[in-house]
């Protein structure tokens, strides 16, 4: 054991490092209950540093019961959703993707993608909910889970149907950080489609 | 992009804050203002460009990262690397634990990991093996390409185990690729911010460093279709499971050691 410590004094003699075991394996408990026997690691690995390794275990469980339950199905499906908008938004080629919190639960939004909405807009949508299959994305990804664990389990879009309007603007840097977003997206893409000859 | 392992340098990543935040710091340094407020802007500027781009895991790593790297040196102690992504780990996980299971969240800190663990003995192992060529030039650049090609080798060794679980492939050219396209990334950078800037006093000259970023795109997408798309560019097979990814994980770790370089001989025989 001796050994096994003086070789990995590097991990061990850093409290943070030593310690984070200890924090992970008890905020990863929210997903499933056995998840928190990675915070014995932690209890080992940081035992140099008692009231740290404490103090990030408190911090874990208090982080894991943070934040309620994890989402369910939307009983009353609402047409309309009046939110704001968390994340700033994913571009894709045909549409962006945004994470709309309504207060009571989270859904994924799809818009168009030339529609200018910022991180903290407040926004309405329209449109028909629908849950988040569990197939794989293009990435490989199981979408559902991925989605799932950050609190998001029905999906809408108003693409191609719908209606999506800003009720109130961000205009704080979150805003200004969108609209230099948006000023780079439509450049870069200028540039990718005048080399694959479909400059618009 | 994905068969050739090069996804990470066009998408929002850590590579994008380093390249930011260095050169960004590099311009304030010249100037005559306090370190204290030097930092507060590079600072800024980070927390803006991580509203812009979505808390992308990456960036806030990298971000919370720099950060701790600036802030440290600012109290006149020594950055810790490992310290660093522990800490940048504990505050992200806080906000979002679910990003635990996160493919970018995981392929962010275990890359950034291994750079930190085995670069600084790739580079010392790197200067000690080209100090005997007399040209600088030659010195340097050999330096670099060592540590161009060793740097995406480890993070490709790294982060192997999490690409085959989660997308079921491992790109065989990604450290050949990515040495041919990294430089190509602050490329586009300067040239769009230069593009940005001089829009407002001279459109010829914007359209000039327009073309700068044009020419980064076109050279990484002609290497990205031309090393991707070579037989053998990648091997597929379906995705491993978890427990066997957090096995073959943890050999890297396991053969690791203090990331800090050793004393050089030169140095040692001073002392």
């Amino acid at each position: 054991m001796q050994r096994f410590e003086e070789r990995y004094r590097h991990f061990l003699l850093r409290p943070l490092v030593a310690c984070f075991p200890t924090f992970l394996g008890a905020a990863l408990s929210r997903f499933s209950p056995w998840y928190w026997t990675i915070s014995l690691l932690g209890i080992w690995t940081g035992r140099r540093w008692p009231f740290l390794n404490a103090a990030l275990l408190l911090l874990g469980f208090w982080r894991a019961m943070w934040g309620g339950e994890l989402p369910y199905p939307i009983t009353a499906p609402d047409r309309v959703i009046e939110g704001r908008v968390i994340g700033s938004p994913t571009m894709g080629q045909r549409a962006q993707r945004i994470v709309v919190d309504s207060g009571k639960y989270k859904v994924l939004v799809y818009i168009p993608w030339d529609r200018h909405v910022a991180l903290g807009d407040y926004v309405r949508v329209r449109g028909e909910l629908q849950g988040i299959l569990p197939s794989r994305s293009k990435d490989g990804d199981p979408f559902d889970r991925y989605w799932l664990t950050h609190g998001v389990n029905e999906k809408m879009s108003v693409v191609w149907s719908g209606s999506f309007e800003v009720v109130e603007a961000n205009h704080s840097m979150g805003g200004m950080a969108a609209a230099w977003r948006y000023a780079t997206w439509d450049r870069l893409s200028r540039h990718m489609g005048r080399q694959a000859g479909t400059g618009r | 992009m994905r068969r050739a392992g090069t996804l990470h340098l066009l998408a929002a990543s850590g590579y994008n804050v380093m390249v930011l935040a260095a050169g960004l710091f590099l311009v304030l340094t010249r100037l005559p203002i306090p370190r204290s407020i030097q930092v507060t802007l590079v600072l800024f500027v980070l927390a803006a460009y991580c509203m812009a781009v979505g808390y992308k895991p990456s960036i806030v790593r990298a971000s919370l990262m720099a950060a701790a790297y600036l802030v440290s040196t600012l109290a006149l102690r020594t950055p810790d690397g490992l310290s660093s992504i522990a800490l940048a780990g504990i505050v992200y996980l806080l906000c979002e634990p679910g990003s635990a299971f996160d493919a970018g969240f995981q392929l962010s800190f275990m890359a950034v990991t291994g750079l930190v663990l085995f670069s600084p003995r790739l580079f010392h192992w790197a200067k000690k093996r080209t100090s005997g060529l007399r040209s600088s030039v030659a010195r340097w650049g050999l330096t670099a390409g060592i540590g161009v090609l060793g740097t995406t080798l480890i993070a490709h060794m790294f982060t192997a185990p999490v690409v085959a679980t989660h997308f079921g492939m491992v790109s065989v050219v990604s450290p050949l690729a990515n040495g041919l396209t990294a430089f190509a990334v602050p490329v586009i950078y300067i040239g769009e911010v230069l593009s940005v800037a001089a829009f407002a006093f001279s459109e010829p000259a914007s359209a000039l460093a327009e073309g700068v970023t044009h020419f980064g795109v076109v050279w990484m997408r002609s290497v990205n279709e031309v090393v991707g798309n070579a037989p053998g560019a990648a091997l597929e097979f379906a995705p491993i499971p978890s427990a066997v990814a957090a096995g073959l994980g943890a050999i890297p770790f396991l053969l690791s050691g203090e990331p800090r370089p050793a004393v050089p001989e030169d140095d040692a025989a001073i002392l």
